[in-house]
C-alpha cells in the first residue's frame, strides 16, 4: 500500500516554524522602523517606507535562517522517517512560502505605514528615492532595476506595481534563503574545509543575483567584473531570479540526496 | 504490523577504516533482537545503515524486500533511537512528542501519555534542560509510542538510572505483547537486558561473530565444575571459554552443544554442569586475543 506523499506536511510545518521565527525578525525590523520614523520627525530628514527599510535586514535574515534550515531539519526529518526528497520538496515549498508570507506583510506593513501617516498628518516624508544610496549617485546610464520600479510607483496607488514590489522583494530574499541553505547543505555534507568553498559559491551567487537586479555591485570580490551592472527588462529578471534559484536549489538537492546523517 | 530485515554482505568503510566487514543476517520480524558489541563494534555504524542515515559501501539491506533508503514507504515505518544531542533543543518534551506524533502513523498518543507519566517526564520544560537520564526517557518514550514496525534502540539506557532502565524494559515487553513489532536492542548492558532478547546478534571489530536465538544460545554454553584433573579430562577437544581454579577444584566454561550422554557421563564423575551467563559468552566471545 502506497502511503500518501509527506511532503505537503513537510511544507506546512516549516512554513509555520520559519513564520515564527519570521515574526520575531519583523518585529524587531518594526521596531527600528519606528524609531528612524520618531527621529526623522525631529530632524526632518526623509525616509524610506517599510518595504525600502526592510528589504537589505530581510536579505540577510534570509540568508541566515536558510543557513540554519539545513542543520535544523535534515536530521529531524529524516530521524522521523521522512526521506530526503520529501524534506527537501517541503523545505523548498516552506521557503517559497516564507518569502513570499515576509513580503506580504511588509507590503501591508508600508501599506498601514502611508495610511497612518495620511491620516495623523505626521510631518513625515516617505521617499523610496532617498532611502536607497546607490540610487542618488546612479546618473550614469545603467538601469539600477530594483529602487527604480519601486520608486516610480506609490504601491498604494498603482496595484500593477504593488504587485510588482512585492514580486522583486519575494524573489530577492528567496534567493537568498537558497544561497544560505546551500551553504548549510554544503557544511553539512562536507565539513568546514570544503564548506569555504561553498561560501564561495554562495558570494557568486549572490553577485549574479544583483546583477540580475541590476543593482550596483557592492562586494569588492566583483570589481574585477569587466560591467557593473547588467540591464535586463524586468521581467528579464524576474525570470534570470527563477532560474538562478532554480539552479541553486537543484544544487542543494544533489548535495543532500544520499548524504549521510549527522547524528 | 512488523518488518522483517535481510542484510546480505554489508560492508561500510570510512575511508581507510572498515567500519563494518562483509556482514549478512536475517532479522525475523515480531521478534527482539540483541545486538551486542564492545565499544566501537560497529554496533551504531550497523544500526544507522538500518534507519537509512547513510548507505553502505557494499551489499544491500531489505525491509520486506525491499531497500528502505529513500524509500518512504519503509522509512516510516523504522523508527531509530539513539542518544541524541539535546543541547541546543530548546522545544518542548510536549512539543516533541507532538512533532513524533504528526510523521508516525502507529504512534499511540494514550500511550505516550502513560509513558510519561511512569517516567515522570515534565511535559513543558524544553529538552535541553532536562538530564541526561531524562532524555533518555523522552527517547524511549518517542521509541515506544510510535509502535514503529521496525524499532531500534541503539543504548538507549544511557544516563537512565537503574529503576528507570527497569521500567524501560518492562514497558518494552510489555507492549511487545500487545502489538508485536520489529525491535533491536542495541546494549553492552549484556547482564541486565538478556532476558529480553529472543536471538542475539554478536558482532565484534565489524564481523558478525554469532547469531543465535537466545534460548540456544544460552544452552549451548555451560560450565564444568570438579576436581581439576577430572574436568580437564572432560573438557579435552570442546572450545573452551576460560578457566577458573580453587585449590583442587576447576571451573571451565566451554561453549558448544554438550550431549545428554556427556551430561550423564559428567554426572557420574561427579562434575556439576551449569549454566553460562550471556555476559559471559559475550565477554569471552569478543576477548581481546592478548
Amino acid at each position: 500500500m502506497k502511503q500518501k506523499s509527506i511532503f505537503p506536511k513537510v511544507a506546512v510545518d516549516l512554513f509555520f516554524v520559519q513564520l515564527t521565527w519570521s515574526v520575531w525578525f519583523i518585529g524587531f525590523v518594526l521596531l527600528a522602523h519606528i524609531v528612524m520614523i520618531t527621529v526623522s520627525l525631529n530632524t526632518g530628514s526623509a525616509l524610506g517606507d517599510y518595504l525600502l527599510f526592510s528589504h537589505s535586514s530581510a536579505k540577510i535574515y534570509m540568508l541566515v535562517i536558510g543557513i540554519i534550515s539545513a542543520y535544523a531539519f535534515l536530521t529531524f526529518y529524516v530521524n522521523h522517517g521522512v526521506t530526503r526528497k520529501d524534506y527537501f520538496r517541503g523545505s523548498a515549498l516552506a521557503a517559497v512560502g516564507v518569502a513570499i508570507a515576509i513580503s506580504l506583510i511588509a507590503t501591508l506593513l508600508s501599506g498601514l505605514e502611508y495610511m497612518i501617516i495620511e491620516m495623523t498628518n505626521l510631518p513625515v516624508t516617505l521617499d523610496r528615492s532617498l532611502a536607497d544610496g546607490s540610487i542618488e549617485s546612479s546618473d550614469n546610464s545603467i538601469s539600477i532595476v530594483l529602487p527604480k520600479e519601486i520608486i516610480s510607483s506609490s504601491i498604494l496607488v498603482h496595484s500593477s506595481s504593488w504587485f510588482v514590489s512585492m514580486l522583486m522583494y519575494s524573489l530577492n530574499i528567496l534567493s537568498l534563503y537558497v544561497i544560505g541553505w546551500l551553504i548549510g547543505a554544503g557544511y553539512y555534507r562536507f565539513g568546514w574545509v570544503i564548506g569555504f568553498g561553498f561560501i564561495a559559491i554562495a558570494l557568486v551567487s549572490i553577485v549574479i543575483g544583483d546583477l540580475l537586479w541590476g543593482t550596483e555591485l557592492g562586494e569588492p570580490l566583483s570589481n574585477w567584473l569587466p560591467f557593473d551592472s547588467i540591464s535586463l527588462s524586468l521581467w528579464g529578471s524576474v525570470a534570470g531570479s527563477i532560474v538562478l534559484i532554480g539552479i541553486i536549489l537543484s544544487f542543494i538537492r544533489i548535495i543532500t540526496r544520499r548524504v549521510t546523517i549527522k547524528m | 504490523m512488523t518488518i522483517d530485515v535481510d542484510v546480505r554482505n554489508l560492508s561500510l568503510k570510512y575511508n581507510d577504516f572498515e567500519a563494518l566487514k562483509n556482514i549478512s543476517f536475517h532479522l525475523e520480524s515480531g521478534k527482539i533482537h540483541g545486538i551486542l558489541g564492545r565499544n566501537g563494534a560497529g554496533k551504531t555504524s550497523l544500526l544507522s545503515l538500518l534507519a537509512s542515515f547513510r548507505e553502505s559501501s557494499e551489499g544491500s539491506v531489505k525491509m520486506d524486500g525491499e531497500k528502505p533508503f529513500e524509500n518512504a514507504n519503509i522509512m516510516q515505518k523504522v523508527t531509530f533511537i539513539y542518544e541524541k544531542d539535546y543541547k541546543d533543543e530548546t522545544e518542548k518534551v510536549k512539543g516533541m512528542l507532538e512533532a513524533v506524533e504528526r510523521y508516525r502513523p502507529d504512534f499511540d498518543t494514550n500511550y505516550a501519555d502513560h509513558l510519561v507519566k511512569i517516567f515522570k517526564l515534565p511535559l513543558e520544560k524544553p529538552v535541553n534542560k532536562l538530564s541526561k537520564g531524562m532524555q533518555s526517557a523522552l527517547n524511549v518514550t518517542m521509541g515506544l509510542a510510535s509502535r514503529s514496525p521496525l524499532t531500534i534502540f541503539d543504548e538507549a539506557y544511557l544516563g537512565m538510572d537503574a529503576p528507570t532502565r527497569e521500567i524501560f524494559y518492562k514497558e518494552l515487553l510489555a507492549d511487545q505483547s500487545e502489538h508485536p513489532r520489529t525491535i533491536i536492542l542495541s546494549t553492552h548492558l549484556v547482564s541486565e537486558m538478556d532476558y529480553l532478547f529472543d536471538e542475539v546478534i554478536i558482532i565484534d571489530k565489524g564481523a558478525l561473530v554469532l547469531q543465535e536465538e537466545y534460548e540456544t544460545l544460552a544452552s549451548r554454553g555451560a560450565s564444568i565444575t570438579g576436581v581439576t584433573n577430572l574436568v580437564d579430562d572432560f573438557v579435552s577437544g570442546m572450545h573452551q571459554l576460560s578457566e577458573q581454579k580453587l585449590g583442587g577444584t576447576k571451573s571451565v566454561m566451554v561453549y558448544g552443544d554438550i550431549s545428554d550422554k556427556q551430561r550423564n557421563e559428567a554426572q557420574q564423575k561427579g562434575l556439576e554442569v551449569g549454566p553460562i551467563s550471556l555476559q559471559d559468552l559475550f565477554i569471552h566471545l569478543t576477548r581481546e586475543e592478548a
